[in-house]
């Protein structure tokens, strides 16, 4: 029995290896030719949609802990960690993660270089399209590459340029291409943004597509972030050793630092005389008008997309599928979600930001105006609550009072303990003061009686699903005694749970050039009159739209605190930091601050006092000047030199 | 049946044995140790408890080798005892001192100990801390090594022994950007009144005196830290 089924198992084997000789030049029925798969206006639009899919956008689904598009293929979880956290923007109440991105971004950048470079190659070839619709589609090829090249330098500096799809006959040495010079680089990138504008003329394709304002956008924020590492990789800013450093792989000679602020300055200028971009609502009439002007424009972006527009390049996205975000679902006040299985309240914006924003004295300085807490104004005690100290009393109905007078965009942009949530009056609150004035409460739950005979909590409510602050259970709640308006759907709740947000992610705006063309023009050596006028009106028409109405100077100092609080959570900040090279001296074994109301009841009614803090359970932080440059992921398989 | 079965198994599992062996690595060998001291006064250089200076190193005779490294203890000793022994390029930079030239070493089996004689960048010399009233007052002077300028100079408080500038509850750093003159004083003060929280009355506290010079990739110079009993 036994040898029969072997005999009938070795003719069986035979057989189908004889019917498999040619299976090498059989055509895989899994996968589509590319002149199949352009064939069609169809077939494009899908493989366009691929390529801009991977694109590696900083928008809502990025995470310095995960990477690029996370729920795509991985867990939607990323326990609601953004670039924010990573910076001084805020504190995460549950986690003290920090530092440079725990996650490598190299074979996907070079998997999606390889596609690119392939429909690079493939575009010319096509037969059934005109020459007009090839020009648009390599245009958004350069475009596309020049970006994830972009992705690559700022992290890795100078990296292997590989311009066409490589080839495998047998030799892997020849897979093997060195790194190119950081310069080498950035020249690249800026060389496939003016391929890609030559290619494009000046037909619209925005914003959620690739055009010739797109790419003069990149071309302005890459030309930037060039000049940057040329002039401030070196001492008295930041230096590094190493092979990597001394052929050039890393950092950029100070010389050559002009030639791209000019780059920059020229690319920016192009798309602030295009007459097809401004600032929305450029003019408000007041304060308050501004601050809602701001927030409904980030709260629905897709609204204001029509005429002279602001937002240059945007990202949508689809509700419960993959291709949602969850920003509703992890920012909103914890009194908002009530899902046991969601984790609400996990941006908590710094003190140190907030302290950050101009009044509207608006005598010409620009100078920042940090909260008032204290009556004899010594805003640099952080010790904690103190009976003896006397703070100013804000009313127990409106503690958010404390914000009154500050920057617009502060208002558009924070939750102050107090405010209303669509129509749910939002708790913050932190603290106790016995009515007879003989101890407090801090971060532990107690009830107190009034003046008026009501009892009093010390997070402002007797049960945690009343507030929204400083209770150390769950993480649900703000430790920096901030919450986070940007971006959230306040006006129009959406159902709290997975993948439900669909707000569109603004890349590129018309702010953040205005505000490049200020810092190239700041930094460059010699800027003309001319670009001295122009660049000083760009930075004041930013902050015109934040209805203030004097005109400051145009230095260092004010075109990065105008950066710091008009791109606030936009995923910017990190990377200013990184290419100024001050994230290291500004991160040395260093707490990011919280504000913590108490509520008073020495006085009747009872009032609200504010106390600076080290929030509790947040860790001093240290960015080490090393992580500039992460290592670059499988050296000794590649063979390439690593960074220092 | 089940006999064949146990048969087989035996068999099975008597061939994974033996391929097993064939995978195996010797494991490190040798041990490197050694000390870092000052090239002058022959002390120990002691260093930040994190991301202090370090011994780097390079074994050689291996395609796209990897820079390694060992952490140079507060102490200014270091100790890494799961070595290969083999020809190594030793990388001393990055540290509170002046680099020294790549060095090759054979570490051989079994036990290496090496002293690395460097300049630190700054010498902080006659440190005294004292407290005086509700201040804390860190008086001494510096030996500037190199041309470089003094970048800054700070006093650093920590309920830990190994308190330096990443492990500090009050920090309290004048930039000086300057070179210095022979002999000059520098004082530090700590207002223990500002610091009411993080130095609480009644409990004992390390301060020290660091200082960083200016150049490529320093790191602070210390004086030993000091008890005080607040």
């Amino acid at each position: 029995m036994n040898t029969i089924l072997y005999r009938l198992l070795c003719v069986a084997i035979l057989s189908l290896s004889a019917g498999c000789t040619k299976i090498l030049d059989i055509e895989p029925n899994d996968r589509v030719s590319p002149e199949d798969l352009f064939a069609s206006k169809e077939g494009v639009e899908a493989q366009m949609a691929n390529l801009y899919g991977r694109l590696p956008i900083e928008d809502f689904n990025y995470s310095p802990n995960r990477g690029f598009n996370i729920g795509v293929g991985n867990d939607v979880n990323n326990a609601g960690f953004m670039a924010a956290h990573f910076s001084d923007e805020a504190i995460h109440p549950e986690y003290n993660d920090f530092g440079e991105e725990w996650f490598d971004y190299w074979e996907d950048g070079y998997r999606l270089i390889r596609d690119i470079n392939t429909l690079l190659q493939t575009v010319p070839q096509l037969a059934n399209i005109d020459q007009a619709a090839k020009d648009k589609l390599s245009a958004e090829g350069y475009f596309l590459r020049a970006y994830t090249y972009f992705a690559l330098a700022k992290r890795y500096g100078g990296v292997p340029l590989i311009e066409s799809p490589q080839l495998y006959d047998g030799n892997i040495n020849e897979l093997k291409v060195p790194r190119n010079t950081e310069k080498e680089t950035w020249d690249f990138i800026l060389a496939d943004c003016d391929r890609a504008i030559q290619g494009f003329g000046d037909a619209e394709n925005g914003p959620r597509r690739a055009d010739k304002w797109v790419a003069l956008a990149l071309q302005s924020r890459a030309a930037l972030f060039a000049a940057s590492i040329a002039k401030f990789s070196h001492q008295p800013y930041v230096s590094f050793s190493g092979p990597a450093v001394d052929q050039g792989l890393v950092g950029i000679e100070t010389k050559f630092a002009e030639t791209y602020y000019d780059q920059c300055i020229a690319a920016s200028a192009a798309l602030m005389k295009s007459g097809k971009f401004g600032l929305y609502q450029a003019e408000p009439a007041t304060p308050e008008e501004a601050a809602e002007n701001y927030r409904q424009f980030f709260q629905q972006p897709d609204q204001y997309l029509n005429g002279v527009r602001e937002p240059i390049f945007i990202k949508s996205y689809a509700s419960n599928t993959p291709l949602a975000h969850n920003y509703d679902v992890w920012f909103s006040p914890r009194q908002m979600v009530l899902d046991p299985n969601l984790y609400p309240g996990r941006m908590n914006p710094t003190l140190d930001f907030v302290d950050a924003f101009e009044d509207y004295t608006d005598d010409g300085t620009g100078k920042v105006k940090p909260l008032n807490t204290r009556t004899d104004g010594n805003e640099g005690d952080y010790n904690g609550f103190n009976l003896q100290t006397s703070y100013i009393a804000y009313p127990q109905d409106a503690p958010y009072q404390i914000a009154e007078g500050r920057d617009a965009r502060l208002r558009a942009m924070i939750l102050f303990p107090g405010e209303t949530w669509n129509s749910t009056r939002i708790i913050i609150q932190g603290g106790l003061v016995k009515s007879n004035g003989s101890g407090f409460y801090y971060r532990t739950q107690a009830s107190e009686t009034g003046q008026d005979g009501q009892t009093y909590y010390t997070y402002g409510a007797a049960s945690g699903t009343q507030y929204s602050g400083f209770d150390p259970t769950l993480g649900h709640y703000t430790r920096s005694g901030f919450l986070f308006k940007k971006f959230m759907q306040i006006d129009h709740p959406i159902e709290q749970a997975w993948s439900r947000s669909t707000q569109s992610w603004i890349d590129f705006r018309y702010g953040e050039i205005l505000l490049n063309y200020a810092e190239a023009v700041v930094e460059k050596s010699s800027p003309s009159g001319e670009e001295n006028q122009t660049a000083r009106e760009a930075l004041n028409s930013v902050r015109r739209r934040a209805a203030h109405t004097d005109q400051i100077a145009l230095n260092q100092q004010n075109v990065r605190k105008e950066r710091f609080v008009e791109l606030a959570f936009e995923n910017k900040r990190r990377w200013d930091l990184v290419r100024w090279r001050t994230f290291h001296k500004s991160f040395e074994n260093r707490v990011r601050k919280g504000l913590v109301p108490f509520l008073d009841l020495r006085s009747n009614p009872a009032h609200y006092i504010f106390v600076r803090v080290n929030p509790l359970g947040i860790e001093a932080k240290t960015f080490d000047y090393l992580w500039y440059y992460k290592d670059i992921p499988g050296t000794s398989a590649n063979g390439l030199i690593q960074n220092p | 049946m089940k006999s064949n079965v146990t048969f087989y198994s035996l068999i099975v599992c008597s061939l994974l044995g033996a391929s097993c062996q064939k995978d195996n690595l010797d494991g490190p060998n040798a041990t490197f140790y050694g000390e870092l001291r000052d090239r002058k006064t022959g002390e120990l250089i002691p260093q930040e408890v994190s991301d202090g200076s370090r011994v780097y190193y390079i074994e050689q005779g291996w395609a796209n080798p990897p820079v390694q490294n060992t952490v140079i203890k507060s102490d200014g000793t270091f100790k890494n005892g799961m070595m290969f022994s083999g020809d190594y390029k030793i990388i001393m930079d990055r540290g509170n001192y002046v680099p020294l030239d790549t060095l090759d070493m054979n570490i051989h089996k079994g036990e290496n100990f090496k002293v690395f004689e460097v300049n630190p960048y700054l010498r902080i010399l006659e440190p005294e801390i004292v407290k005086k009233d509700r201040s804390i007052i860190a008086t001494f002077k510096l030996e500037q090594v190199t041309s470089n300028q003094v970048y800054r100079i700070s006093l650093f408080a920590h309920a830990h022994t190994d308190v330096s500038n990443k492990l500090n509850i009050v920090n309290k750093t004048l930039d000086l950007n300057r070179s210095i003159t022979d002999g000059e004083t520098f004082q530090l003060s700590i207002n223990l009144d500002e610091y009411s929280s993080t130095l609480v009355a009644g409990n004992s506290y390390y301060f020290r005196i660091g200082a960083q010079s200016q150049g490529n990739e320093t790191k602070y110079n210390y004086a030993a830290s000091v008890k005080i009993d607040l």
